[in-house]
């Protein structure tokens, strides 16, 4: 192995580079949450609500963003530490990453991801891969969101079907994302997570009603996914 | 559309363009920096036939994806989920608990706004998590991949979708029950798998099949009340 292109993946100069997108995804961030209050206090959104959609939106992240660790963990032996940071914290995803990488890796003749042979001209390269094949959602969203998005309101508020068309796409979209994982027999523990889950936040928000107790509904979802994840270690140790 | 509407959305789109501009041109700095100051020599070639093959992917998704998350979390929530990425497992379902805490119909303004809201929370936590466990990845790791804890991590996702996705089809489960039924038929028919697989191009699929349903269920309801208006004039 090229021992150049690890130390050259761990300097502190590679950490310098990848920190500034960090730093303007972060700013973006905040700049999107000042939009979004000031515009949240123009259409009269209770200063408790906002408060506590913040307080639910960053809690709920918590548990799913550790995978990630997991994948960063992987892809830090053979990418070293700063690039899976970056490429895990701006655009990427886990699956995404792992392909890009993989797929580069094969492209010169290696066996894929944890070769030995990986050399500095390669991690580069794995590097422009990964950058630039991601960047189709993005570059969309300079050229042709502002006019979609009229197009979307024009819509919406000319009223009828279409005004309601909304909650369609969102239940379509959840049927693909929830439903195979539910009949994947394969998994069964994923199965038993997602019925415990789904019971779990019924029960949830009909005891908030029951009671009067809103705390409970609104943290019914970040609670009944912990539920159905804590289900699937209980039910590994009964099985 | 009144003026501070206006106002509010051409704010947001420039926002949304400058900065997603400068991410870009911040993120193919890397490897020409990379590049420049270690004095590295790329093999195009072999690089290009690797970006072609992922681009391929990746472009095809990326396109999919961009119309079909707008519409649910609207033009600010996706000029940030975009950036910050983990759509699917971070940044929809941030969304979508938020405008259920907020009790806003989706697809309202006050719906939108709240869903750029949660994104951005989420992608500050999100954000800061990732750094914390890179520089810590030694101690956390053992944790997350210990035997009691990774039945629970390796079914994050359905444990994720069952909370989420249950309250929106028990709340309309007429709506819900051809896109529900369709999704299990495609699942037995392709096997699990490829469903995951092939999940950012079927999206666009079941968005049509939930939209056409919800079309069906619309014009019988609204034949409905018009027969229940005339019988009763009669």
């Amino acid at each position: 192995m090229d021992q150049n292109y690890l130390s050259l993946a761990n300097s502190t100069t590679l950490f310098l580079i990848v920190l500034i997108p960090i730093i303007i995804a972060v700013v973006q961030a905040i700049l999107f949450l000042r939009l979004g209050l000031s515009e949240a206090k123009n259409l009269d959104i209770p200063k408790p609500t906002l408060k506590k959609v913040m307080i639910n939106s960053s809690l709920f992240s918590i548990i799913p963003s550790l995978p990630i660790i997991i994948t960063l963990a992987i892809l830090m032996p053979v990418l070293g530490k700063y690039i899976p940071w970056l490429r895990l914290s701006v655009i990427g995803s886990a699956i995404y990453e792992s392909m890009a990488a993989d797929m580069t890796i094969k492209s010169f003749g290696l066996s894929g991801l944890g070769d030995m042979g990986i050399t500095s001209s390669i991690f580069v390269s794995i590097v422009w891969v990964m950058t630039l094949a991601i960047l189709v959602g993005p570059t969309l969203n300079i050229f042709l969101l502002k006019s979609y998005d009229k197009k979307l309101r024009s819509i919406r508020s000319s009223g009828g079907f279409l005004a309601v068309a909304t909650g369609a796409l969102f239940i379509g979209m959840l049927s693909l994302m929830g439903v195979p994982l539910l009949i994947n027999v394969a998994n069964p523990l994923g199965i038993i997570a997602a019925v415990t889950a789904g019971v779990s936040v019924l029960l949830l928000d009909g005891l908030a009603k029951r009671t009067g107790k809103k705390t409970i509904g609104e943290f019914s979802f970040p609670l009944s996914m912990i539920l159905g994840m804590a289900s699937t270690i209980v039910a590994t140790n009964l099985l | 559309m009144n003026q501070s509407n206006r106002n509010y959305e051409t704010s947001l789109h420039r926002l949304g363009k400058i900065s997603t501009a400068v991410m870009l041109v911040a993120l193919i700095s890397v490897p020409i920096v990379m590049t420049m100051i270690f004095g590295i020599e790329v093999e195009a070639d072999k690089t290009l036939t690797a970006f072609v093959g992922a681009f391929s992917l990746f472009g095809i998704i990326g396109a999919i994806e961009f119309f079909s998350y707008a519409p649910i979390l609207g033009a600010g929530g996706q000029y940030l989920s975009f950036i910050t990425g983990n759509i699917g497992n971070l940044k929809l379902p941030a969304a979508l608990s938020g405008i259920k805490i907020a009790g806003y119909a989706t697809g309202s303004k006050e719906s939108e706004v709240i869903s750029m809201i949660s994104i951005a929370a989420s992608s500050i936590m999100t954000t800061l998590i990732i750094f914390i466990g890179m520089l810590f990845v030694g101690q956390f790791l053992p944790l997350l991949q210990s035997p009691f804890l990774a039945p629970a991590f390796s079914n994050l996702m359905p444990a994720l979708l069952g909370a989420l996705a249950t309250p929106v089809f028990v709340k309309d489960l007429r709506t819900a029950s051809v896109p529900c039924l369709a999704a299990a038929a495609v699942t037995l028919a392709i096997g699990y798998p490829m469903v995951a697989r092939y999940q950012a191009f079927l999206m666009p699929v079941f968005l049509v099949i939930a939209v056409g349903w919800s079309f069906v269920l619309y014009k019988v309801k609204r034949s409905t009340i018009q027969r229940s208006a005339e019988e009763m004039s009669e």
